[in-house]
C-alpha cells in the first residue's frame, strides 16, 4: 500500500478505466490522508475548528497524486472519491462531537477528533447529510452533485466529469438540486 | 415523494426556469388545472431556486464551497507573462514527474525556448541544488544531433530551478506509439538507431540518461529524434531518496537499477530494448498489475519474444531485442555503438536463424494444470470450489487395464519448427483435433491437460502410457513449418500391440492447416472404427471460417487460452489473437465464444470485476449463437456467460445440455456442468459430471483440488480431502495452493497448525498467488487463529496491502487490538475499515462479502442494531438463497455477526445447522476461531464442543 504518487495514479487510471477493485485500493489511502491532514491543520491552527473541506480534499488530491496536471476524468474520480469519504468522516464527527456534548457514556472517536466540526456547524453538517441521504432516494445523482460541491469543492466540469454527464446537464441537475436542499433546510420540504 | 416524482417536478422546473415571468405564469396556472400539487412543488422550487444562494448561505460557507464553477489552474505555477531571468513566460506547454515545461521566449537572442521548471521539491536543499547544477551544465555540454540541446541552467529570483531547451516541433514517441500501435519495423529501427547514436555521444561524456522512455524521445517532422532530460533522472533519484519517494516508472528500469546497484551505460541500453520492444509490438515486455509486480517481472521473468506477438519481426531484430533485454548487464551490448553495428545496413533482415535457448525456456513454462476459479473470500473458510466426491475411484487407482481401441489418447505433437512465430502451431493443432475428436460420441478422448505430461524425451512407453490414461489407442505425431509450407506427420498405434493402425504424412501450405487436421480427425475415426452420425461427420469436415489466416491466428489464440494457470498475460493475449481472427472474418462464430470464454474467465477471476467485461463476455456469446445458432462451443459460452456474470444457474444448466449433444467427451464443458450442480445444491448430479470430467482428464491437479480436496473439506470428510489434495500434489508437486489447502484441513480437522504453517514458510515471499493474495490472506488467518496478536499486527504493518483475502485490512487490524485488549485502537481500526466498506457497498451494493465485513466492523463499534441489519441482508441476499455453494459461508459470517452483536441464541441455531450440513465450519474451527469468543461460556456452545471432532 504504498503511496507513492505514481502507485495512486496507477490506481486512479485503472479505476477511471472501469476497474472498482482499482477503486477499492484507493479507499484507504485517501482515508488515511484525510485524516493525517485534518490532524495537521487542527495542531498548526488551535483557533480554527471548522475544516476546510475544499482545501483538504484539493490538498490531498496534490499529496498522493503529486502531479499538478492530470487528464480532467481521473483527477475527478479521485476528487469526487475524496468527497464521499470526506462526508463520510465528517458526519462521523459530527455526530460523535453531539454525543459527548450531551454527555453520552462512550467517547466513540478520539476527542481530537470531534474537534472536526465547530459547535456552530455542528447541525448544518448533520442536516446537509440527511438532506442528502433523503435526497439520493430520490435520484443519487443529483446527491453526488451536490455531494462533491460541498464535501469535496469539485468544480462543475469536475463533478460532471465523475459523474458522467455532459456539463449541460451536471449544470441544470445542480440547480433544481441547490433549489431543492434550500426547501429541506429551511423547512419548507417539497411533498 | 417518490423518485417518479422527483422527475416530473424537475423536468417541469427545468423547463420554467428558463421562460420569462409571464410565461412561467401562464404555464404554472395551465398546470393549476390540471395537477395542483406538481404546480404547487414547481412553485415552491422556482421560488427556492431564486433565493437559493441567500438560503444555502450557512451551508456553504460552512463548507467554503466555490461559488462559480473554477476552472481547472491552466498555470500551476503561476509563472506566465512573468519574466524569468531573461526569459518572458508565455504559456505552459505540459507538466511532467519533476516539472513544468513553459513555451518562452528568450529576450536577449529573441527566439522561442522550452522553459522547465523543476517542482519545488527539486529546489529544497543547497546541496541538492548544487548537484543538480552541476549535471544539469555537464549534459548541456553535449552536443549532438540526437540530444535535446539545452540552453542554459539557471534559478530565478524565487529560487526555483529550471532548464532553457531548444523548442521542437512534434510528437514523443510516447504518443505516436499510444496513437498508431505497433510502428513498421523499419521505422522502429530508424529510431533506435538514432536514440543509439545519442546515447554513444552521452556514454562517451560519461552521462548515463537513467530515464529512457518514449516520453523522452521527441520525433520532429524531419523525422530526428531527439533524447530529453539527459543526465536529470540522477538528479532526480538522489534528491528525493531522502524522503523515500521513487517518482518515475519502474517499466523502464534495468535490473541493476531496480536492485539499486550501480549503473554504468548498459542500463540506457536496457531501456532502449524496452522502448524498442514497445515499438515493434505496442506492448512492454514486463508487465504487471503494479509498480512492484512489474519489477519482479523486470528481475526474474523472460518477455515474451516480439515475434509471438507479431510474427513480422525478423529474427535478427529479435536477437538485437533479446540482448538488448539481458538481465545480466555483462551478458548486455556492452556499448551503443555494438547495438549501432549491428543495426547498420547490410547486417539486419539477415536469415532467420534457429532458436536455442530462449525456445527451451520458452517452451517449458510448467505448472499445475487446470483452468479454474480461485476465489478467496476472507473470514476463516469461504473458499469457493469445485466439487465432487464420487471420483473417488479415480483418486485411488489407476484407471481400467483392457481399454478399447475408441478410448484415444493425442499425445502432444512434436514441434519441429525452427522458426519462431510458429512455435504454437503445433500447440493449437493438438488442441484443434483433440477438439473434433471430442465431438464424436462413440469416441473416449482424453483431455488436453492430462495428456500434456507426455510430450518430450522423458515419454514412458506407450503401453504404461496407455495404462495410465486408460486407453486403447493413442495418436503421435509432429509438425514443421518451414516458410509457409506446412508438414503434419500422424500416426495412431494400438497401444496393447504397439501396432501402427494408420499413418499419414502431410505436406501443404499452412493456408490448409484446417483441411489437415479435418482430415486427420476424420481418418482416426475411420481407423478405430468408430460410427459416426450424419451431424458428426458434416461437424467434422466443415470448416470453421473460409479465411486461412483468420484460422491461423485462432489456433495461436487456442494456444494462450489452454496455457496452464490462467495468468492474466496469458489471458489478456488469447484476447488479443481472436480479436485479430474476428477482425479478418467477423462471422467467425467459432473464435467469437472463444473469445467470450477469454472475457469470461478474466472477469471471474478478478483480474477485470467491471461490469464492461462482464457484458462483452455476454455479447460475444450472443454474437457467436446469431452466427452459429448450433455450434457447441457457442452454447458454452452461453452457458458461462449466465454463470459466471449473471449467476443464473439454471439458464447456464440449459446451455451446456444444448452444448453437451455436439461436445459429449468435452472435458472443460463437463467441468462446467459440475460446477453449476454445485451453485444449485444437486451433489449427485455434480459429482456424476465431476466423475466424467476426472475420466477424461486422470492427470489434472486442479479436478483433484477443487473437486476433490474442498469438497471433502466442505462435507467434513477430512481425511478424504487430505488424500484428494496429496493426489494434486503428486500430479504437481508445485501447486502450493493445493499444499496451503491441505494444511488448512489440518487445522479445521485436528486444531493443528504446523502442516499449514510449514507450508506458508516454505512459499515464495511474492504475495500474488492468486488474485485476492492467497499468501496473505492465510498468513492473517493462522496468526489471528492462533491470538498472535502482535505478530499479526507487525504482519498487517509489513505487507502494507488494503486487503486481506477481500476484507479490509483494517477489519484484521482491530481484532488484533482487541485480542490485546486496546479498545481505543480497536476502534479506530473498526471505524477505518467501516468507512472503507460504505464507500465500497455504495460502489457494488450485492456483493455479500461486502455486506459481512461491515456487519462484523459495526458489531465491532457497538452499533448492534446496525450490525444485525447487515446479518438479515445476508440472509436475504440473492447468493445465499440461490448459490447453495457459498451458502453456508455465507451463514457462518451471519452467525459471527449475531455473536458479536449479543444474538448468541440465533448464532448457536446457525451454528449447529452448518455442523450438521456441507459447510467448511468445525469443531475445532469453533473452539480455535476468537471471532466465536462472545459465545464460547454459553452452555449450548460448550456442548458443542464436546462433539466427535471428525
Amino acid at each position: 500500500m504504498s503511496s507513492a504518487p505514481s502507485e495512486v495514479t496507477r490506481l486512479l487510471k485503472r479505476w477511471t478505466a472501469g476497474d472498482l477493485y482499482a477503486r477499492d485500493q484507493l479507499i484507504p489511502l485517501v482515508y488515511d490522508r484525510l485524516r493525517e491532514l485534518a490532524h495537521q491543520r487542527l495542531r498548526s491552527a488551535p483557533g480554527e475548528h471548522t475544516l476546510n473541506t475544499t482545501a483538504l480534499v484539493h490538498e490531498a488530491y496534490i499529496r498522493l497524486v503529486g502531479a499538478p496536471r492530470m487528464d480532467l476524468p481521473d483527477r475527478a474520480h479521485f476528487l469526487a472519491l475524496a468527497s464521499q469519504i470526506m462526508r463520510n468522516l465528517l458526519v462521523d464527527r459530527a455526530r460523535a462531537r453531539t454525543t459527548a456534548k450531551r454527555g453520552g457514556g462512550k467517547t466513540p472517536l478520539q476527542l481530537e477528533e470531534t474537534l472536526w466540526v465547530s459547535d456552530e456547524d455542528l447541525d448544518t453538517v448533520t442536516e446537509l447529510d440527511e438532506a442528502l441521504t433523503r435526497l439520493e432516494a430520490l435520484k443519487p445523482r443529483q446527491s453526488q452533485l451536490l455531494e462533491h460541491r460541498y464535501f469535496g469543492g469539485l468544480s462543475l466540469s469536475e463533478t460532471a466529469a465523475a459523474i458522467g454527464v455532459s456539463l449541460a446537464t451536471a449544470k441544470r441537475e445542480l440547480r433544481s438540486a441547490r433549489a431543492w436542499l434550500a426547501l429541506e433546510l429551511t423547512g419548507k420540504p417539497l411533498r | 415523494m417518490d423518485p417518479r416524482r422527483w422527475e416530473e417536478i424537475q423536468a417541469t422546473f427545468d423547463e420554467l426556469v428558463e421562460l420569462d415571468a409571464a410565461e412561467r405564469l401562464g404555464r404554472l396556472a395551465a398546470l393549476g388545472t390540471t395537477d395542483p400539487a406538481l404546480r404547487q412543488a414547481v412553485e415552491d422550487l422556482l421560488a427556492a431556486d431564486a433565493e437559493a444562494d441567500a438560503r444555502l448561505t450557512a451551508v456553504e460557507a460552512a463548507f467554503r464551497a466555490p461559488a462559480a464553477p473554477a476552472a481547472p489552474p491552466p498555470d500551476p505555477f503561476g509563472l506566465a507573462g512573468r519574466t524569468v531571468s531573461h526569459f518572458r513566460v508565455l504559456e505552459p506547454l505540459g507538466a511532467g514527474g519533476m516539472g513544468v515545461v513553459y513555451r518562452a521566449e528568450d529576450t536577449r537572442l529573441g527566439r522561442a525556448v522550452a522553459l522547465k521548471f523543476l517542482l519545488p521539491q527539486y529546489s529544497l536543499e543547497a546541496s541538492a541544488k548544487a548537484r543538480f547544477l552541476r549535471e544539469a551544465r555537464s549534459a548541456a555540454a553535449l552536443d549532438h544531433a540526437n540530444l535535446c540541446t539545452i540552453h542554459e541552467v539557471g534559478e530565478s529570483e524565487d529560487g526555483r530551478l529550471f532548464l532553457a531547451m531548444a523548442l521542437y516541433p512534434g510528437e514523443t514517441l510516447k504518443a505516436r506509439v499510444a496513437r498508431e500501435g505497433p510502428l513498421p519495423v523499419a521505422a522502429a529501427l530508424e529510431i533506435t538507431i538514432q536514440i543509439a547514436r545519442g546515447l554513444a555521444c552521452a556514454h562517451a561524456a560519461g552521462i548515463v540518461h537513467r530515464d529512457l522512455k518514449p516520453g523522452n524521445a521527441m520525433l520532429l517532422p524531419d523525422g530526428t529524434v531527439k533524447i530529453l532530460d539527459f543526465g536529470l533522472a540522477k538528479v532526480r533519484d538522489q534528491g528525493l531518496s531522502s524522503s523515500g519517494a521513487r517518482l518515475g516508472t519502474a517499466s523502464y528500469m534495468a535490473p541493476e537499477q531496480i536492485r539499486g546497484e550501480a549503473v554504468d551505460g548498459r542500463a540506457d541500453l536496457w531501456a532502449l530494448g524496452v522502448v524498442l520492444y514497445e515499438m515493434l509490438t505496442g506492448r512492454k515486455p514486463f508487465g504487471g498489475e503494479h509498480e512492484a509486480a512489474v519489477a519482479h517481472a523486470i528481475l526474474h521473468d523472460e518477455p515474451v519474444r516480439p515475434s509471438t506477438l507479431r510474427p513480422d519481426v525478423p529474427a535478427v531484430v529479435e536477437e538485437l531485442v533479446l540482448k538488448l533485454l539481458e538481465k545480466d548487464p555483462t551478458s548486455r551490448y556492452a556499448a551503443a555503438e555494438r547495438v549501432l553495428a549491428d543495426l547498420a545496413p547490410g547486417a539486419h533482415l539477415a536469415e532467420p536463424r534457429a532458436r536455442s535457448t530462449w525456445t527451451r525456456r520458452f517452451l517449458s513454462s510448467r505448472a499445475v494444470s487446470g483452468k479454474r476459479s480461485r476465489i478467496v473470500l476472507g473470514t476463516a473458510a469461504l473458499v469457493l470450489g469445485a466439487l465432487g466426491y464420487a471420483a473417488i475411484a479415480r483418486l485411488n487407482g489407476d484407471a481400467a487395464g483392457a481399454a478399447e481401441r475408441t478410448a484415444l489418447a493425442v499425445l502432444p505433437f512434436q514441434n519441429l519448427s525452427a522458426e519462431g512465430p510458429h512455435a504454437y502451431f503445433a500447440g493449437g493443432l493438438h488442441d484443434e483435433i483433440l477438439t473434433q475428436l471430442s465431438k464424436v460420441a462413440a469416441l473416449k478422448v482424453i483431455g488436453r491437460t492430462s495428456v500434456m505430461g507426455y510430450a518430450g524425451p522423458n515419454t514412458p512407453p506407450l503401453r504404461q502410457v496407455a495404462k495410465e490414461l486408460g486407453v486403447g489407442s493413442i495418436v503421435q505425431g509432429s509438425v514443421q513449418v518451414v516458410g509457409e509450407r506446412l508438414r503434419v506427420h500422424v500416426q495412431l498405434v494400438n497401444a496393447a500391440t504397439e501396432e501402427q493402425l494408420w499413418a499419414q504424412h502431410y505436406d501443404r501450405t499452412l493456408d490448409d492447416a484446417f483441411a489437415v487436421q479435418s482430415d486427420i480427425a476424420q481418418q482416426i475415426v475411420a481407423a478405430v472404427g468408430a460410427a459416426l452420425s450424419g451431424s458428426e461427420q458434416v461437424g467434422l469436415a466443415a470448416p470453421p471460417t473460409a479465411n486461412a489466416e483468420a484460422y491461423r491466428f485462432y489456433l495461436q489464440g487456442r494456444e494462450y487460452w489452454t496455457r496452464p494457470n490462467s495468468r492474466r498475460q496469458d489471458l489478456e493475449i488469447a484476447q488479443q489473437l481472436y480479436e485479430r481472427a474476428l477482425k479478418l472474418d467477423p462471422n467467425f462464430a467459432l473464435a467469437r465464444a472463444g473469445l467470450s470464454q477469454v472475457h469470461g474467465w478474466i472477469y471471474w477471476l478478478g483480474y477485470d470485476r467491471s461490469p464492461a467485461r462482464a457484458a462483452r463476455q455476454r455479447q460475444e456469446a450472443e454474437a457467436a449463437l446469431r452466427l452459429a445458432p448450433d455450434l457447441p462451443q457457442a452454447h458454452h459460452a452461453m452457458g458461462l456467460a449466465h454463470y459466471q456474470g449473471r449467476r443464473d444457474f439454471r439458464r447456464a444448466l440449459g446451455e451446456f445440455a444444448i452444448a453437451l449433444k455436439g461436445l459429449p467427451n468435452d472435458a472443460e464443458l463437463w467441468f462446467s456442468i459440475g460446477g453449476v450442480h454445485r451453485r444449485l445444491g444437486n451433489w449427485e448430479q455434480a459429482l456424476a459430471a465431476f466423475e466424467k470430467a476426472t475420466e477424461l482428464n486422470p492427470r489434472n491437479a486442479h479436478l483433484f483440488e477443487d473437486l476433490g480436496g474442498h469438497t471433502y473439506s466442505f462435507l467434513h470428510r477430512y481425511a478424504d480431502a487430505v488424500r484428494a489434495y496429496d493426489r494434486a500434489l503428486s500430479l504437481a508437486p508445485d501447486f502450493q495452493v493445493a499444499a496451503v489447502h491441505r494444511g488448512r484441513v489440518y487445522v479445521v480437522w485436528q486444531g493443528q497448525f504446523d502442516t499449514l504453517r510449514a507450508v506458508l514458510n516454505r512459499m515464495p515471499r511474492d504475495p500474488d498467488l492468486g488474485p485476492l493474495g492467497m499468501r496473505a490472506a492465510q498468513d492473517v488467518h493462522l496468526l489471528f487463529w492462533q491470538r498472535q496478536a502482535d505478530s499479526l499486527l507487525q504482519f498487517l504493518r509489513a505487507a502494507r496491502i488494503a486487503f486481506i483475502g477481500g476484507n479490509p485490512s483494517a477489519l484484521y487490524a482491530a481484532w488484533a487490538h482487541q485480542l490485546r485488549g486496546d479498545r481505543r485502537a480497536a476502534r479506530s481500526a473498526f471505524d477505518s475499515a467501516r468507512v472503507l466498506l460504505d464507500s465500497m457497498i455504495r460502489e457494488r451494493p450485492d456483493d455479500p462479502g461486502l455486506h459481512a465485513a461491515r456487519g462484523l466492523a459495526l458489531a465491532g463499534l457497538g452499533r448492534h442494531d446496525a450490525a444485525l441489519r447487515e446479518a438479515r441482508w445476508l440472509r436475504q441476499s440473492v447468493v445465499y438463497r440461490e448459490d447453495a455453494f457459498s451458502r453456508p459461508g455465507m451463514a457462518e459470517c451471519r452467525a459471527k455477526i449475531l455473536a458479536q452483536a449479543g444474538e448468541a441464541d440465533a448464532a448457536l441455531d446457525e451454528i449447529e445447522r452448518l455442523l450438521a450440513g456441507p459447510s467448511w465450519l468445525s469443531v475445532h474451527a469453533l473452539r480455535l476461531d476468537p471471532l466465536w469468543d462472545p459465545i464460547h461460556e454459553h452452555p449450548r456452545f460448550q456442548r458443542l464442543l464436546q462433539r466427535p471432532t471428525s
